[in-house]
């Protein structure tokens, strides 16, 4: 007899009779277990419901966008939000303003000699003083003024002068 | 462009001195002596104590705003001792125009011309570069939030851009972001010589031109963070409208 042969065989195989008989009335006799529906596990059910499909639909409303521009927006796209790209950009261009005042500052606190209408010159400088700053030279030369007074008083209009411009006007 | 960078008059700490409608001195104040010198010696002399008064009361005016702002910044460190000293050297200020103005009330005429000269003198070699080297100094320390805010940006940027290069290469968005951090290296090594500077106590003009270069470079690579803005607005429907 080969091994197929055998194998064959083993279909015939039965339990014994008596065996099936006792575990067949052995389970008829187990009663399923009864859930009773109490109001705590009704609740929980309800909450177990609530929370799944709530999470369900923050994914939804997160991958579809819904969330943008909100405080839950996510993280990797504020990264190039238009807005506070914009508000950055501003204020480094405030600091380019000031830098710009300073440098024109500086850039005109040399004493700078400038010919005056009466011929001569007249020194202005112009720093840490107050703006704007209106040249002596070209309407009222300090020296034309406070020197031999031949600038009148009623032929120039009123102009702001700086500090050294005031203090050179008063040296002289 | 998307930042202009046009030249406005804005209010600034070191041309807003306290009491400012006091000092503004105008051609008629200067005119005003003229007249009485042709009344007499005494009004002249009158008219030039009280406005060379006034100058030098304004001139410390001045500092003192200059110096309040220099107090209120907010400074790292290793640059604490330059704003101390720069403090002093305000303080200095302050005290020779007290002594300048102690002067006037016992002078003539000649001795009003003397003292308006001295003050002048001293403004010109002295006061001037260091009105400049405070604003510099305030200026580039308002600038640091400015560069920390650029740096925090450009690390959260480079994980959004790397995220979608590896989801949808294109080379514009790689190129504009790779432009904006070249900028802003520059930008920083930029901030950082004008910093060397500042506490070398190297000429304004130095120092100021540094901080101008590191600000222009900062205002390019926003330009190229909002290139990249605009290509990363295309490929992420999340981001629109945010």
């Amino acid at each position: 007899m080969n091994l197929f042969e055998i194998l064959k065989q083993f279909k015939n195989i039965e339990p014994d009779a008596d065996f099936s008989a006792t575990s067949r009335r052995a389970i008829l006799a187990t009663e399923p277990a009864s859930l009773p529906m109490t109001a705590r596990r009704t609740i929980f059910r309800i909450i177990e419901t609530g929370v799944a499909v709530a999470l369900t639909g923050f994914f939804v409303l997160l991958i579809t966008g819904a969330f943008s521009g909100s405080t839950i927006e996510p993280t990797p796209y504020e990264a190039m939000n238009p807005q506070s790209l914009h508000a950055e950009a501003q204020a480094i261009d405030m600091q380019i303003q000031l830098a710009n005042l300073n440098y024109t500052e500086s850039e005109s606190s040399g004493e700078s000699t400038a010919p005056t209408a009466a011929g001569g010159t007249a020194t202005t400088t112009t720093v840490g003083g107050i703006l704007p700053v209106a040249p002596l030279a070209s309407s009222t030369p300090a020296a034309a003024t406070l020197g031999t007074g031949t600038a009148t008083a009623s032929s120039t209009a009123t102009t702001t002068v700086s500090l050294d411009q005031a203090l050179q006007a008063l040296s002289e | 462009m998307a930042l202009s960078l046009g030249f406005t008059a804005v209010a600034h700490a070191q041309s807003a001195p306290a009491g400012a409608s006091d000092c503004t001195i105008t051609s008629d104040d200067i005119q005003a002596i003229t007249a009485a010198e042709a009344e007499s010696l005494t009004a002249e002399l009158t008219a030039r104590k009280a406005l060379l008064t006034r100058v030098i009361t304004c001139a410390k005016g001045d500092a003192q705003t200059l110096q309040t702002s220099l107090q209120n910044i907010q400074v790292a460190s290793d640059a604490q001792a330059l704003q101390s000293q720069l403090l002093g050297k305000l303080s200095d200020a302050m005290n020779y125009y007290d002594l300048e103005l102690a002067e006037v009330p016992d002078s003539g005429i000649l001795s009003t011309e003397a003292v308006a000269a001295q003050v002048l003198s001293y403004r010109t070699s002295s006061y001037d570069p260091l009105s400049l080297q405070v604003s510099d100094f305030i200026l580039w320390s308002e600038n640091q939030n400015l560069f920390a805010a650029a740096n925090a940006r450009l690390t959260s940027a480079g994980n959004l851009v790397s995220f979608l290069e590896t989801a949808a290469p294109g080379d514009d968005l790689q190129s504009d972001f790779a432009t904006a951090q070249t900028l802003i290296e520059t930008a920083n090594e930029e901030n950082q010589a004008a910093k060397a500077a500042l506490l070398q106590s190297a000429p304004g003009d130095q120092s100021l031109a540094l901080i101008m270069q590191s600000l222009q470079s900062l205002s390019d690579a926003y330009q190229e963070f909002s290139e990249v803005s605009g290509i990363v607005q295309t490929l992420l429907p999340t981001a629109q409208g945010s």
